[in-house]
């Protein structure tokens, strides 16, 4: 089958929603967000955009692994909201999982700086296949 | 309810449906974090106020069955709890469905017939008027211009009429009792399209109804024949185990 603009849309949503869960806990390391506000903080302006309704499994998920915790809060403008902060231990794991993705996106930019000239001095190069 | 709350409502209900695997409790707490998310939404989707920018953040949020489906744990949908359960319930269904499903369909039948018995009725009623009705004309018109034809046919048929019956008309012309006979014949055929309006309204009615019985019984036809495949697959009879399940 031919390469389409399609299945780029689908290759970089694919890779946002693997993403996500790092992203949402990075977003939630410091600052308590709702749903709402957090897909908002998560959206890049760029490319396909993410439904917002993503972002739901994922905070159940680590709600229900106990890395966020919630509580509803009345607010003066909108309606009541639902805040989730991460917990002790999501923020271990998110120190863990950081790790991990900066040795991928190393990986990632490696690979690109091979291709497109100079290899960037003391970073390990991994040959292209 | 404007529309948008009816949008609203609607959406929420079709994630509600969805979220079968889930505890009450997470349930109405994960709708009430929608209806927050779609409240906020609106108020900072740009637009006039009206249905197409709440549509537009419905669009924004997804499927209600994607949502659910994400938001319903794997495991709870498809736990091995199920087979027992299935089968417990065919046990049960065997025990008091079949007669439930018997004395169901009796019931419709009964219903039916009943409805269409009536149909029938108000026809044949209306028939039987118009069939006295036409006759009476007849006799009166014969009455008024051939009396000899009619005392003929009253010999032949040996018609007697009551003593005080016969003495009342007795003082009245031959036309005068033709003339009512006419009178009474017109008065019956003019019960007989009243009749037949009655009947045609209630043939409606009875398409609507009859209409409406059949869309129940094929709903309970479809969620018995659902329960049978659920279990026939449980019991790994067509093929691979699961397949149905898959969102």
């Amino acid at each position: 089958m031919a390469y389409t603009e399609e299945n780029k849309d689908r290759r970089v949503v694919q890779i946002r929603k693997g993403l996500l869960e790092l992203a949402a806990m990075a977003a939630l390391y410091r600052t308590r967000h709702y749903g709402y506000s957090l897909i908002k903080a998560l959206s890049t302006g760029e490319g396909p955009p993410l439904k917002e309704g993503t972002i739901y499994p994922i905070l159940a998920r680590l709600d229900r692994d106990g890395l966020v915790a919630s509580e509803w809060v009345e607010s003066e403008h909108g309606p009541p909201r639902k805040y989730y902060t991460l917990t002790g231990d999501g923020q271990a794991l998110f120190e863990e999982l950081r790790g991990e993705f900066n040795h991928l996106a190393l990986l990632i930019r490696d690979a690109a700086a091979e291709t497109a000239g100079p290899q960037l001095v003391g970073l390990p190069i991994r040959k292209a296949q | 309810m404007d529309t948008n709350g009816l949008l609203v409502n609607d959406y929420l209900d079709r994630v509600r449906v969805r979220l079968t695997g889930l505890p009450l409790a997470e349930r109405n707490e994960f709708i009430r974090e929608l209806d927050s998310h779609i409240r906020d939404a609106y108020r900072q989707t740009p637009g006039d106020d009206g249905p197409a920018r709440m549509l537009q953040v419905l669009r924004n949020l997804g499927e209600p069955a994607e949502l659910a489906a994400g938001r319903t744990p794997v495991a709870a949908r498809e736990t091995k709890l199920r087979l027992p359960i299935r089968v417990l319930g065919m046990l049960f269904g065997t025990i008091f469905g079949l007669p439930l499903t018997a004395a169901l369909t009796g019931a419709t039948a009964y219903l039916v017939a009943a409805l269409t018995g009536i149909l029938a009725g108000l026809f044949a009623a209306s028939a039987g008027l118009l069939t006295a009705g036409s006759t009476l004309v007849i006799l009166g018109l014969t009455r008024i211009y051939r009396p000899d034809l009619w005392e003929l046919a009253a010999t032949l048929s040996n018609i007697r009429l009551k003593t005080d019956v016969s003495e009342a008309l007795a003082h009245l012309t031959e036309a005068d009792q033709g003339l009512i006979l006419l009178c009474l014949g017109l008065v019956l055929a003019a019960l007989s399209v009243g009749v037949f309006k009655v009947a045609q309204q209630y043939f409606r009615v009875y398409r609507f109804a009859l209409a409406k019985i059949w869309t129940a019984v094929r709903w309970v036809a479809s969620r018995i024949g659902a329960f049978v495949r659920g279990v026939a697959h449980d019991l790994g009879l067509f093929g691979p185990r699961g397949v149905v399940y898959q969102p």
